[in-house]
Order: C-alpha cells, then structure tokens, then sequence
C-alpha cells in the first residue's frame, strides 16, 4: 500500500551509545529492503493506547532485511522504549517520508550534530558508494555521545572531522566552528545538516544563500503518512510543508527556521 | 453477517467511515479506502487555507489535541486537480465542505459537485476557525438555512455535522432535519486548550484546537441516545473509536454508521482490522445482517 508496510518486528540488537542514548537493530520483514535515505520509521509506544501517537525515527542504517534507528530518552515514550530489550517486539510503520535523491555534486559537505549524526550515516554511506568527495564534520557535547564514529571512520571520505564541545575528542567546539574553518580553504554548492535546530540556524547563517542546503527538521507529528497534515513546516511563502510527506529533510532555502 | 446497508439512495458496503481530517482527500492508501463504506476528505472552503503554525497536535493519554486550522487547497483545485484522482475509488466518496458563512458553504458544493461524489458532509461544527469565534453550526436557525439552500442546489445526499458545544446540539439536531439534512453526525470535536508552562503560552501555535479520542464516544453515545428520540433521520457516530467493540456500541445505542477519525492517525490500517472483526463477531453471535443490530438497546434518557 503506497510502498508503506506496518510490521511487528523484533529488535535485533540493543546499543547503549550513553545512559541516554541508545540505539536498536530491527529485524523486518519488507521494510529495510524499501528503505531509502531520508527516510523514517514511525513506532508504536506503550502496549495500549495510554500514548495515542507513534513516534518518527530516522533511519540511521540498513543491512539487508535490518534497520538501525537511534534515540535519546527526552519524554515518556522514549523512557518506555529505553525499557525494551533484545528479542522484545515493536509496532512500526514505514518506510516513511520523501527519499532523498543522490545529487549532481560531487563535492559534498555533511555536518551532524548530537542525534543529527544517525540519518547522516545512512546518506554518507550511500553518498560514499556513488563516488562522491564526502567532507564530513561531526559534533556533540561529549566523546561518548559522538554515536556511529567508528562506522563512519570506516567509510571512505575525503574529510572526516570531529568536534566536541568539552574537547573530550577531537577539535573541541561546535560544528559551526568546523564549518567556519573548512570554509575557509574550500567552497561548496550543496550542504546535508542534521542537528538542533540552533545549529541548523547557524549553518544557514554562515552559508551563502546559493547554496543549497538540505537539513533533517523535527516537528510533532500525527499520522506520519501525508494523511492528517499535523507536522506543519512554515515556508518563506507563507504557506506550510508537511514535514512527514515532504521531508524529514527539506531544502533549508526555502523554509523559515 | 452482512454489513451492507442502503441508506438515502446510498450504498454502504460496511458502516464504517473514514472520518474528515484523518484521511487526506481520499488519494492515499486508496486499497484500504475500497474496504470501508467511505471516505469522508479534508474540509474543502472557497479559498485555500494555509493553516494554522505549529505545533498542530497534542497527545494525551487515550487521545490528542489538533489544531490544524483547516488546511486545504479550495474548492476549485480540489475540484480540477484532486478529484479526478479519485474517479477510481471503489466506495462513497463523502466530501466535507466548510465555510464562514451559508453562501461560502452553497459556492463550495456549486464548484465541486461532482458524479463521483456520494453524498456532502456539512462541517458545521469545526471549533479551529478563528474568524467569527463561534461556528455556524451553533445558530438553529442558521443550520436550518444552510440544509435548506444546499438541498436546492444539489441532489446528493447531506449530511449536517453538528456541533455539540456552545449550543443544545438537541434543538440543533432538529434543525438540521427541518432543512431536509439526511443525516447528521454526532459528534465533532470538542475545543480545548493546552498550556506550556516552560514557555507560559499556549502549546498548540493556532491557540486552542479540536480534542477526540477514546472519552468523547462515552459523550457521543449519550447524545445519540438522546437524540435518537426525537430526530428521525439518520445518525452517523463518530468520537472515539478504537475497536470493533465502539463500533457496535454506536451500532446499538442507534447510529447506523460509524466513523473512525483519531485512530486513523495511530494507525491508517487499523480500520481493515476493525472492519474484519465486526464480521467475526456477527459470525460467532449467528447474526445475519448489521441491520438486526442498530438500535437494538432500548434506552430510556
């Protein structure tokens, strides 16, 4: 149905990148072999109807019939999913929102920050197996939350960089300070973002205007699949985009952030 | 059992609805679509509506807040550009009209109006509009007016989404069936208000928004049986549906349809399963048809 699939899949494997981050592996059925970039999934929380509605994760990698998304405990329906274990079931639907298409570019830049790192890997990884001159900066509050750093040590880029804001590993600072210094030496046409949404301020601030800037945006969102147009995304126009349909990842351009 | 019905010179294969709101316009998950009774689209208006900011939704435990502000493109691209798309469906294609006033409501269905369409579902009662505060639908007289003028423009059947707030959603039932509605709906949503203390405002960005969920079928179970009594058109319920058991609660306490809204957004093909276990059920209890069922209880209020 529209290439959606609703699945009780098992988790596969548990990460615990922190007390606060975790990640799983989920065993699927159709829905890893339909994933593509830019997309997510949208889970089921709680055994009843206590939470009324899914929660949407990107999708940070996939492996044949497997995919892997991760999350940081912030509300109550992360906490009852930081419960669930090895073997235990969930409720997904997916794969959701608009693929991301493989640009024209050859030149790249990817700037992640904290949980904005987990769809980046999935889109590097692809961008890497299409012959593209990656450039990658990666930032977070802490070594240990600097999530999938070996992953990405193992993809073939042409600059991978890391930040943290204590200076536990690597340059300490922020992603925008990366961006700054990279700028200085090269120029590109098209940047991939992930992160809060005060860094994506920032990169947009620091980026020329004709640069075309694609970040991952976050919104509460209700049916995730184009029917309820709950996860409303103001455009410089005036009028909305529905983050689930035409997004996770939008052309920053266009949008008012 | 067989849960075909016809009603109103309309065919129901089952009685459930796809209720406004929470199923787009219909051009998606067409496959789960064909199974149920009908789609009901967005409101359509006059103009096109941008919507409200976000955020636009809010959950609490057994349901959710929206306040999406209407959100649609207008009657003439619905008209030109969506339905078309839908000349496929293979089940009653309802399509919900709204407007701020009864000549916005009669333009609507003049520009749309269309073979395809089964029957207009009149959204008198959509709390998110800010213009005029109140809705249309809480004026008796208003409601009569505008069941009256649309049923001189088109032959479809109408059905009067009532309001049931602010008003005697009694005397407003008996409005809509003095103007020749052939149906009403009970209920819509009912307006509520979410505060964010971090930020001291109010958390939904068009200020307040619609609730649903699982309470509002206790609420419209209660009016249906009320207004069972002395309206004699049919009634449609909608307000928290989640299982086959809701459905036939609806069906019992006299509504001859069903719509499933919220749910929807908890899962679009939850409805197949609801669908399937209401065949189930009349299987297990020997019942022939749906027909037996519908206002079976007898409830004296």
């Amino acid at each position: 149905m529209n290439g959606i699939f609703w699945e009780k899949v098992k988790i596969k494997k548990r990460i615990d990148f922190s007390d606060k981050i975790i990640g799983f592996w989920l065993t699927t059925e159709k829905i890893a072999k339909n994933s593509k970039i830019g997309q997510f999934v949208h889970i089921k929380i709680g055994d009843n109807y206590g939470f009324f509605l899914r929660r949407p994760f990107s999708i940070a990698d996939r492996e044949g019939d497997k995919i892997f998304f991760i999350f940081r405990v912030v509300g109550q329906g992360t906490f009852w999913l930081s419960k669930l274990k090895k073997d235990d079931e969930l409720d997904i639907l997916g794969p959701l929102g608009k693929p991301i298409e493989i640009p024209e570019e050859k030149d790249i830049l990817i700037l992640g920050g904290g949980l904005g790192i987990a769809p980046l890997y999935f889109l590097t990884k692809i961008f890497s197996n299409n012959k593209k001159e990656l450039y990658v900066i990666l930032g977070a509050k802490k070594k240990e939350e600097l999530i999938l750093k070996e992953r990405f040590e193992k993809l073939n880029l042409k600059k991978l960089i890391f930040y943290t804001e204590d200076g536990s590993y690597g340059e300490k600072g922020k992603v925008s300070d990366g961006l700054t210094n990279i700028l200085k030496e090269k120029e590109f046409k098209i940047v991939y973002s992930a992160g809060p949404i005060e860094m994506l301020r920032k990169i947009k601030f620091l980026l020329k205007e004709e640069i075309k800037i694609y970040g991952f945006l976050e919104e509460r969102m209700g049916c995730g699949v184009g029917l309820c147009a709950a996860c409303a995304i103001p455009k410089k126009d005036g009028t909305y985009l529905h983050l689930c349909e035409e997004g996770p990842c939008l052309m920053l351009n266009e949008i008012l952030l | 059992m067989n849960l075909a019905q016809r009603i109103k010179d309309i065919t129901f294969p089952n009685p459930i609805l796809l209720a406004s709101g929470t199923y787009g316009f219909g051009q998606k998950f067409k496959e789960i679509i064909n199974l149920t009774g009908g789609v009901i689209t967005k409101t359509i208006t006059f103009n096109p509506i941008v919507g409200n900011p976000p955020p636009r939704i809010y959950e609490f435990e057994g349901g959710i807040i929206n306040s999406i502000g209407l959100e649609n493109p207008g009657a003439i691209y619905f008209k030109n550009k969506i339905l078309p798309t839908l000349k496929n469906l293979d089940t009653n294609l309802i399509v919900s009209v709204g407007g701020t006033s009864l000549e916005e409501i009669v333009n609507v269905i003049k520009i749309v109006e269309e073979e395809i369409i089964s029957a207009y579902e009149l959204n008198l009662s959509c709390p998110n509009i800010k213009e005029g505060g109140i809705s249309l639908g809480q004026d008796p007289k208003l409601v009569e007016n505008i069941c009256q003028e649309v049923k001189k423009i088109t032959k479809k059947s109408i059905i009067a989404k009532i309001p049931t707030f602010f008003c005697n959603p009694l005397v407003i039932a008996q409005s809509a069936e003095r103007g020749g509605a052939d149906f009403i709906t009970i209920t819509n949503t009912i307006p509520g208000l979410v505060i964010d203390i971090e930020r001291q405002k109010p958390f939904l960005g068009g200020i307040s928004g619609g609730i649903s969920g699982s309470f509002l079928k206790y609420y419209a179970l209660y009016l249906i049986a009320k207004i069972r009594n002395i309206v004699k058109i049919p009634i449609i319920g909608c307000g928290g549906v989640r299982s086959y058991q809701d459905v036939l609660e609806y069906l019992f306490c006299g509504a001859v349809l069903v719509e499933i809204g919220s749910l929807n957004l908890s899962n679009p093909f939850m409805v197949i399963k609801i669908i399937e276990d209401i065949k189930k059920w009349g299987k297990e209890k020997e019942i022939k048809s749906i027909k037996e069922i519908i206002r079976k209880i007898k409830i004296e209020l």
